[in-house]
């Protein structure tokens, strides 16, 4: 294979990946999706990395690689306990209920228009039904507690 | 790849041409006219990347109709060929006289998961349900994964694909399916405005573009080891590669393993933290009252736990 050219696909395809997760994380308001954004610059970081091990013949940036997994995993069991905390208080994953914590003389962001749902994004996955429906004792749903 | 493909083609012809004309012209006229083909062509495909990708990336991300965003979808694609076309051939390498069909077997490969990863990442950023947007990034991972191995990093490709798609993203869907049990939000629907997404393509696109053409000036570097002498490429990948973790990284490991203990303590005081502090209260003083009256005084049953269910006694 020819190596140099191997480097600079990879280079670009980290750079791909990368951009994709700035603009997510740049665009999007849902606080998940911005941290699965965030999750997708770190990848192309890690392609990058994995590419220049390989040019240099050395295992450097596979090590950094590793950590980075660690560290994402890290990461991503504070700022998921965070987003379920904030959620609990706020009842919204939108990022923009926090928006009390931007500077001072910043305009509030006002949504303009909120646009309906499309009738075609109302529709719901559907799970086939599997084996037989189980055979309904009466008694025992009169003692299930109704929520 | 792709032009480099034409090139050759190119040649072919050119060769071909120049052995129907009785093998008269030297082989420099072909080579000329292959340089002239391929630099006719090549200057406008990676502007014309950057504007198709921005501006498939904007329909994609503006959140308009399905219809808007399938026709992105399609632009941003092509605008992602014309940079594959923009890309050297990873298999055409100087040494060898012609691309055998390993050499083209891991070429397909490549292309193959590379579309795979960036069409997943494409869909992760515009889906209107996060949970399809996890599924997707794990569609990523899994193409990732798969690049990982093939340029020679197999420990990382399983542990990306066992740590990141196993774990974190099922983590992700966990926290989605507790948060967002309602259905789909208006949040997922919108953007900051109308201008962010047209910023945030268009800042894509430049910084995609900024790599490609940098990557340019790598063209003439010689790889400091060939594939046959690299270590990392080396039989028992696992072996050197655990050496090397346990020797000259051994601190960076105790830190790492530390880091995830703090971690894990962390997320859990976070979300203790995070609780209704009149909750947390009223937890604390039955569980007082509980110790001083001893066991004898059954706690009080809450709302939503069977009797005695207090984990005290």
């Amino acid at each position: 294979m020819n190596e140099t050219a191997l480097l600079q696909n990879y280079l670009v395809l980290g750079g791909v990946l990368f951009a994709l997760g700035l603009a997510g994380f740049l665009v999007r308001r849902n606080a998940i999706v911005m941290f699965l954004c965030a999750e997708m610059m770190l990848q192309g970081v890690s392609l990058t990395f994995i590419a220049w091990s390989r040019f240099h013949g050395n295992w450097d940036g596979q090590m950094l690689v590793v950590f980075i997994v660690a560290v994402a995993a890290c990461e991503a069991a504070i700022a998921l306990a965070l987003i379920l905390m904030l959620y609990q208080r706020s009842g919204t994953l939108d990022i923009a209920f926090w928006q009390n914590l931007r500077e001072e003389h910043l305009p509030a962001h006002v949504d303009r228009r909120i646009p309906e749902e499309q009738p075609e994004d109302r529709a719901w996955p559907v799970l086939t039904p599997a084996g037989r429906i189980p055979e309904v004792d009466l008694e025992q749903i009169s003692h299930r507690r109704t929520l | 790849m792709t032009s480099s493909v034409l090139c050759r083609v190119a040649s072919f012809s050119a060769s071909a041409v120049a052995q129907a004309d009785a093998a008269s012209s030297p082989p420099a006229k072909a080579a000329t006219e292959q340089v002239a083909l391929g630099s006719t062509l090549e200057p406008y495909l990676l502007p014309g990347a950057m504007l198709l990708g921005a501006i498939g990336v904007w329909l994609m991300l503006s959140r308009l109709h399905r219809t808007g965003r399938v026709i992105g979808g399609v632009v941003a694609l092509l605008g992602f060929v014309l940079l594959g076309l923009t890309q050297h051939s990873i298999t055409h390498s100087a040494d060898a006289a012609g691309a055998s069909y390993e050499d083209l077997f891991v070429s397909v490969l490549y292309w193959l998961m590379a579309g795979v990863t960036v069409i997943a990442a494409g869909a992760t950023i515009t889906m209107r349900s996060p949970v399809y947007s996890a599924v997707c990034f794990a569609t990523t991972l899994l193409g990732i994964a798969g690049l990982f191995l093939l340029t020679g990093a197999q420990f990382l490709s399983i542990a990306t694909v066992a740590v990141y798609a196993g774990a974190i993203v099922v983590m992700f869907l966990f926290v989605v399916m507790l948060a967002q049990s309602e259905g789909h939000a208006y949040y997922d629907r919108i953007s900051w405005g109308r201008l962010p997404p047209l910023a945030a393509s268009a800042a894509a696109a430049l910084f995609i573009g900024g790599v490609a053409y940098l990557t340019e000036s790598l063209n003439g570097l010689a790889a400091p080891v060939t594939a046959n002498a690299n270590p990392v490429l080396a039989e028992a990948h696992m072996a050197h590669l655990g050496r090397e973790l346990f020797s000259t990284h051994l601190i960076a490991v105790e830190i790492a393993g530390t880091l995830l203990l703090v971690a894990l303590v962390g997320a859990i005081a976070i979300v203790i933290q995070g609780r209704d502090p009149a909750i947390v209260r009223r937890d604390y003083e039955r569980n007082e009252r509980t110790t001083q009256d001893g066991a004898a005084q059954p706690a009080p049953a809450r709302e939503l736990q069977p009797a005695g269910g207090n984990g005290r006694e």
